[in-house]
Formats: structure tokens, C-alpha cells, sequence
């Protein structure tokens, strides 16, 4: 119920800001007479999706010898294979464009049915190790399965689990490269984070280029900023050494700038902490005690106060 | 809140939903434009990136500022007694009282980010001086002064929140008066108020019922300002949540919220409650959450809608525990299969009834808060289905087949 609605209301009509038959529609949701269930309904579905993704998942791992390989396998491809059908059955026509949801339940279902399909490769992989010492790459499989999937049924989400995956399967493959040939992943993991993030974020500018599938871009260019930050401070805090620190500086700078001038509020957020954090492990080089810490995270605190009510004022995010 | 703070809340909370009907195309820019003009709001608001950038370096330079000083009092004046601590974090305190009564009222800032942060360290810094008064300077026991210390807590969040609107202190009042409670029979300190004990429970079942029989005239009064509904809500929402601690089967079996002060009497926590009890718990662990999604439902109540759905969710973890009817890959997908089921009928069910609708309830998307709906999905859906990192196959350790040493005829082995 919201009161405020209900008292102006009537003072738009009478003033011609609004017209009469709209505002009776309006009205009743504001009275709460028309409740809205969509929400909820999408947390059921959400609810549901993962509660059957953890029950196969146990199951994969508990049953095994009671109920055999190959009949989990084809159980799972055949439940894969009845989401995925109904999923086809509603989608509507490919578009490069933004494609509005047919259903409902559209995108969790495809959402359950590529798990299934990512639970039943990853059973097969390990159960019958088709790929052999490279069985990391089926993760690679998934991930443009997953890509494929999103592009074709227009699905933000399933986008979003393909780059993640991706990601996954370059943290699973650097582990086996390193369990075989016994090469520091630490160093491994920065640079294949930082090629990670420097992809993701051209994607994201190829998607936005060319206008095709162009809202899928705000998902690659922030997971790949989030990432190539993220490389950084990592290098930052493992490696001895400043030169981590002053990329993380200039990436973080850049990004903040460049986010600034194009209007990008999120992207800015990600820069100015990555600039703060940079700049704070620089004043720290070779200086300790609790006085100068708290002296300077009060008075960078301020500054960046300071900075942001005036940067604030020049972009005027919207509410 | 102020009179001219409540009337921009109220112009706001219209101002908003005239965006959305924007969106959805029941108003054009012209009519967006003047319901704004008709409805002015003059509070300095900022979008959410810069509030949410603003409240955390805000805070980080406000509570440094008193690290500063505690700091300097330390280890250059080098004093090591508790009043100057108490009285420094009591006068940047009430500065940041200052700043915040100062940002609210002649700069007419809200949603800022700055505000809200030296609101909480308003807060922070206040309740920490009392603290160090109580437990370092008094030099109190804190286990009987704990229920005093958060009986303080709750009367500063709720002040804070009535006068600056923010319903997260609201929320925080109801908890700490819940953990007031909590610490009750510690304050006698003597061990006959073990019988004490059982009441805390019951006092938490009190005060939610005392909260539904009373919030909701707060939550839906026109006279109260949008902040102060939703205080009403968020106090509403925990004294809920105290409820169903009260009476779910794990926390009554396991003695969640009497154990802290069962130890401290009796050095042991009790034996399981008897059976008939247990079975009024179990029953009362399914009941609860189903009457509140009932309640939200018959009520509108989106927020006790969405608590009741979440208790449920704890409230199946919980029984299981409890009763075991089915493997747990069993019950797992059985309930999620039944999750999507009931989604899609009752969408499929509300879309055939006229206009979309069946006593009032759709399925169709609401026109306010549809994006961040779905922001929160991505983030949730990209959280719980990317793939985990599975374990490496392990090599053969190495085993040793053991050495010689010696010569010459010895025989000895390590």
C-alpha cells in the first residue's frame, strides 16, 4: 500500500497530469488490489532451479555404484533434453536485438537444462574421461555451449555463466598445469586473470560496436574490469615488488577517467577503488604505526569525499 | 524526521512510481515532467553508485578521524587509562551528531551516502564511548550488564532511525531488544534466575505478536512519511524472525537462544526437550512460515511475503534434520521439481483469470523495481550455477620402501 500514491493521485487527474482511466488502474495497485506475484514467482523458480542442480549433483556423487554410470548419464541427458525441448518449443525468432521473454519460467529452465547438460558432460568426463589428462577443456565445452545458448535464446543470465565458466575453466586448467609440470600458478593465474579480464571487456566493446546482442555488453565489460582488477591486487598483495602496485594505479586511473567521461557510474565506482587501493599500499611502502594509518585513511577519506561530491556534480548520476 | 524532510520523502516515494509509470508508457515526458513540478522534492540525492562510494569513504575518513586521535592519546601521549578513550569517542560522537543533524537539515541532503555514514558513525562512536564508560572506566561485569548495554543500543538505533529515517536502525533497534531480552537473567546475576530462562523464549513470541497486532497501522498510516513505514516494516520483519526462532524445532532443541545463559548458571546446557514438545515445535516450524506467506498474500505484505518464502526455506532444512522421509537427493530435486511446478501453475492459473488477475494477485511484472529484480537474479543465478572447482586427482604418495645403511655384515634398517 502506498498512501502518498493514493493522496496524489487524484490531484494529477484534476490538474490533467494524468488521465482519468489510467489513473483508476494505478490506484488499485497503490490500494494493493492489484498485487503483483512476479517476483515471488521468479524466486520459486530460482529456488527450484537450485535445489534440483544440488539434488542431481548429490546424487551423481552418492549413487553412483548403486545405480550405475551410464544409467546416470542417460538420466540426466534425458531430463537435460526435456528442458532444453520446451525451451526451444517457446523461444521466440533469433534477434541480434533485445528479444523480451516468452515465458515466465523461460530463462530458468534453460538455465536448469544447461546444468544438466554441464553436470551430465562433467559425469561422462569423469566416469569415462573421453578427453583424458585434458579434462579440464570440457569446462571450455560448457562455456560456449553456454555462450552459444545465450546468444540464441537471448538470455543475459546464461551470458553471464558463460564468461564465469570460462573463468573456471582457466582456474581448473592452470591447477592440472601445475599438479603436471610443477609451474609457480600464482603467476599462471595473474597473467591468464588479467588476458581473462582484457577479454571479456573487448567483448563487451565488440558487442556494443557492432549493435549486435549489444545489451549483453554491461555483463562482459563489468565481469572483465572486475577481473583485471582483481588480477592486480592480487599481484599487488603477493608479489614483492611495486610494479603490480603502479599498474593497478594507472589501470584504476584510466578506468575512472575514461568511466567518467563516457558516464559509466559503475565503472567509475571500480576505478576509484582500484586507484584508492594502489595509492594506500604506496603511502604504506616502508611505513608503519597505527597514527599515520589512521591520519591517512581520515584525510584520503576526506579527499576522495571531496573529489566525489565534485565529480558527483558534473555527471549528476540519475536516482 | 523533519516536517520538511517528510513532506520531500513523500513527494519522493510519488516522484518515484511517476518514473515508472514513465517507463511503462502510462505517462510521456511532458506529464513525467510536470508531476515533478507539482511535487518538488528539494533534498540533495545522489544516484546509487556515488551514494553507495560517498557512505564508504565518508565513514572510513570520520571513523580514522577518532582512530587518530585514540591513537595519538595512546602512544604519544601515552596514556593508558579508559576516560580519555571514553571521552574522545563521546565527542567525535556527537561531531559527527552534528554533521549529520547539519547535512539532514540546512544542506537538505538525502540518499547522499555522507549523511547516512555519519549517521552510523554517530551510532558507532556514541555506543562505543558508552561501552568503554560501562565496561572499561565502571569496570562492569559484562554478562549481567548486557542486557542495559543493548537495552542502550535499541533506544539509540530506534532514536536514529525515527529522526533520520533510515529503516536499517529500525531493524537494528528490534535486534538488539531481542538480545536484550536474551541477556535478561543475566542481570540478577544470582542463579535462582535460571527459571527465568524459558520466559526469554516466550518474551520473543510476545513482542512479535505485539508487533503484528500493532506495526502494520504504522506501515499503512498516511500520516507517518515513507521512511517511517518502512521502519515500521524492517522493526516488523525481525520481531518475525525472532518468532520463528522462538518456535523452530532446531533452535528449541538445541537451546540457541537460552544456551548463553544455561552455561553460565548451570555450566550445562538441559537435556532435549520432552517429545510432546518437540512435536509442537515441528509443528509450529512448518506453521509459522506458511501463515506469513498467508499474511503477505491476504495482507499485500510484499516484504512478509518474501520472509515467509524465505522461512520456509529454513523451516524444510530445519524438519529435515528432524525427519528423514527420503534420501536428501531425493527430497532436493523432488522439492525443487515441485518448486517449478507451482511457479508455473499458479502463473499459468493467474494469466487465465480476467485481466490477467484473480482476487487481485497477477502474475504480470509490477512497474516499480523491475530492473534491480533483475540484477539480482544475474548475480544470484551467476552465484549459484558457475561451476566449482573440482579436486585434482591425487598422485600416488610416495612410499618409501625403507633404507639400509651399514656394511660388512649389518643388517639394521631405518
Amino acid at each position: 500500500m502506498n498512501p502518498d500514491v493514493l493522496d496524489a493521485l487524484p490531484r494529477l487527474v484534476q490538474r490533467g497530469h494524468l488521465p482519468a482511466e489510467a489513473a483508476e488502474p494505478l490506484a488499485r495497485v497503490a490500494r494493493g488490489e492489484r498485487f503483483s506475484l512476479y517476483v515471488e514467482l521468479r524466486l520459486l523458480l530460482w529456488a527450484g532451479v537450485a535445489l534440483v542442480t544440488t539434488g542431481v549433483g548429490i546424487l551423481i556423487k552418492q549413487n553412483l555404484e548403486r545405480i550405475g554410470p551410464l544409467t546416470i548419464a542417460i538420466g540426466l541427458g534425458l531430463a537435460a533434453a526435456a528442458c532444453l525441448a520446451w525451451v526451444v518449443w517457446h523461444a521466440p525468432r533469433f534477434s541480434w536485438g533485445e528479444v523480451p521473454s516468452p515465458n515466465l519460467a523461460f530463462d530458468y529452465l534453460l538455465v536448469l537444462g544447461l546444468a544438466l547438460v554441464a553436470a551430465d558432460l562433467a559425469y561422462i568426463e569423469v566416469q569415462f574421461s573421453p578427453l583424458g589428462a585434458n579434462w579440464p577443456w570440457h569446462l571450455l565445452v560448457v562455456s560456449l555451449l553456454y555462450a552459444a545458448a545465450a546468444i540464441r535464446f537471448d538470455s543475459r543470465v546464461v551470458w553471464s555463466l558463460a564468461l564465469s565458466t570460462f573463468l573456471a575453466w582457466r582456474g581448473v586448467a592452470l591447477s592440472a598445469l601445475e599438479h603436471h609440470l610443477q609451474i609457480d600458478q600464482e603467476f599462471l593465474l595473474r597473467w591468464n586473470a588479467l588476458a581473462c579480464g582484457a577479454l571479456f571487456c573487448a567483448l563487451g566493446w565488440a558487442f556494443r560496436r557492432s549493435g549486435r546482442k549489444a545489451h549483453f555488453e554491461p555483463v562482459a565489460t563489468h565481469l572483465g574490469w572486475l577481473t583485471l582488477l582483481g588480477a592486480l591486487v592480487y599481484g599487488m598483495v603477493e608479489v614483492d615488488g611495486l610494479l603490480w602496485t603502479f599498474a593497478l594505479l594507472a589501470v584504476g586511473g584510466a578506468l575512472a577517467a575514461g568511466a567518467f567521461f563516457t558516464r559509466r557510474f559503475s565503472l567509475f565506482a571500480f576505478g576509484v577503488i582500484g586507484l584508492y587501493i594502489a595509492a594506500t599500499r604506496l603511502v604504506f611502502e616502508g611505513r608503519t604505526g597505527e597514527v599515520f594509518g589512521c591520519f591517512w585513511f581520515s584525510a584520503s577519506g576526506l579527499a576522495v569525499v571531496v573529489l566525489l561530491v565534485l565529480a558527483q556534480r558534473k555527471l549528476k548520476e540519475p536516482l | 524526521v523533519r516536517a520538511d524532510a517528510a513532506l520531500a520523502d513523500r513527494h519522493a516515494s510519488v516522484r518515484e512510481a511517476a518514473r515508472a509509470w514513465r517507463a511503462a508508457g502510462i505517462l510521456d515526458d511532458a506529464g513525467l515532467t510536470e508531476v515533478e513540478a507539482l511535487l518538488p522534492d528539494d533534498r540533495v540525492r545522489v544516484g546509487p553508485v556515488f551514494r553507495v562510494l560517498l557512505f564508504l569513504f565518508t565513514l572510513i575518513a570520520v571513523l580514522a578521524a577518532g582512530g587518530f586521535v585514540f591513537a595519538l592519546i595512546g602512544s604519544v601521549a601515552h596514556v593508558h587509562s579508559w576516560p580519555p578513550f571514553a571521552i574522545v569517542s563521546l565527542l567525535f560522537g556527537l561531531l559527527a551528531l552534528v554533521l549529520t543533524e547539519v547535512q539532514t537539515g540546512s544542506m537538505k541532503r538525502a540518499q547522499g551516502g555522507t549523511e547516512a555514514a555519519t549517521s552510523l558513525a554517530t551510532l558507532c562512536l556514541l555506543l562505543g564511548s558508552a561501552g568503554i564508560w560501562l565496561f572499561g572506566v565502571l569496570d562492569l561485569d559484562p554478562e549481567p550488564s548486557m542486557a542495559f548495554f543493548m537495552t542502550l543500543v535499541a533506544v539509540a538505533c530506534f532514536a536514529a532511525a525515527w529522526r533520520w529515517g533510515y529503516p536499517i536502525y529500525g531493524a537494528f533497534s528490534a535486534l538488539a531488544f531481542l538480545a536484550a531480552f536474551a541477556f535478561l537473567p543475566l542481570a540478577t546475576g544470582t542463579p535462582t534466575a535460571i527459571h527465568l530462562v524459558p520466559a526469554v523464549r516466550v518474551a520473543w513470541i510476545v513482542l512479535a505478536l505485539a508487533g503484528i497486532a500493532l506495526l502494520p497501522r504504522a506501515m499503512d498510516s498516511p500520516r507517518l512519511p515513507p521512511a517511517q513505514r518502512h521502519i515500521a516494516t524492517a522493526t516488523l520483519l525481525v520481531l518475525l524472525v525472532g518468532l520463528y526462532t522462538a518456535v523452530d524445532i532446531s533452535s528449541f532443541s538445541g537451546y540457541w537462544i537460552e544456551a548463553f545463559s544455561l552455561l553460565r548458571f548451570s555450566g550445562s546446557p538441559p537435556p532435549p526437550p520432552s517429545a510432546p514438545l518437540r512435536y509442537t515445535a515441528m509443528a509450529a516450524t512448518a506453521l509459522v512460515p506458511g501463515l506469513l506467506i498467508a499474511w503477505g498474500l491476504v495482507a499485500r505484505r510484499r516484504p512478509v511475503l518474501i520472509l515467509g518464502m524465505l522461512l520456509a526455506g529454513c523451516a524444510a532444512v530445519s524438519l529435515r534434520r528432524f525427519i528423514h522421509v527420503a534420501p536428501l537427493w531425493v527430497i532436493l530435486s523432488v522439492s525443487g521439481g515441485l518448486l517449478i511446478a507451482l511457479a508455473l501453475l499458479v502463473r499459468r492459473f493467474l494469466d487465465r483469470g480476467e485481466g490477467h488477475e484473480r482476487s487481485g494477485l497477477t502474475a504480470e511484472p509490477p512497474l516499480e523495481g523491475k530492473e534491480r529484480a533483475r540484477l539480482l537474479e544475474l548475480i544470484a543465478a551467476t552465484a549459484a550455477f558457475t561451476p566449482a572447482a573440482r579436486d585434482l586427482p591425487s598422485e600416488p604418495a610416495y612410499h618409501g620402501k625403507g633404507g639400509e645403511f651399514g656394511g660388512g655384515g649389518s643388517n639394521s634398517e631405518f
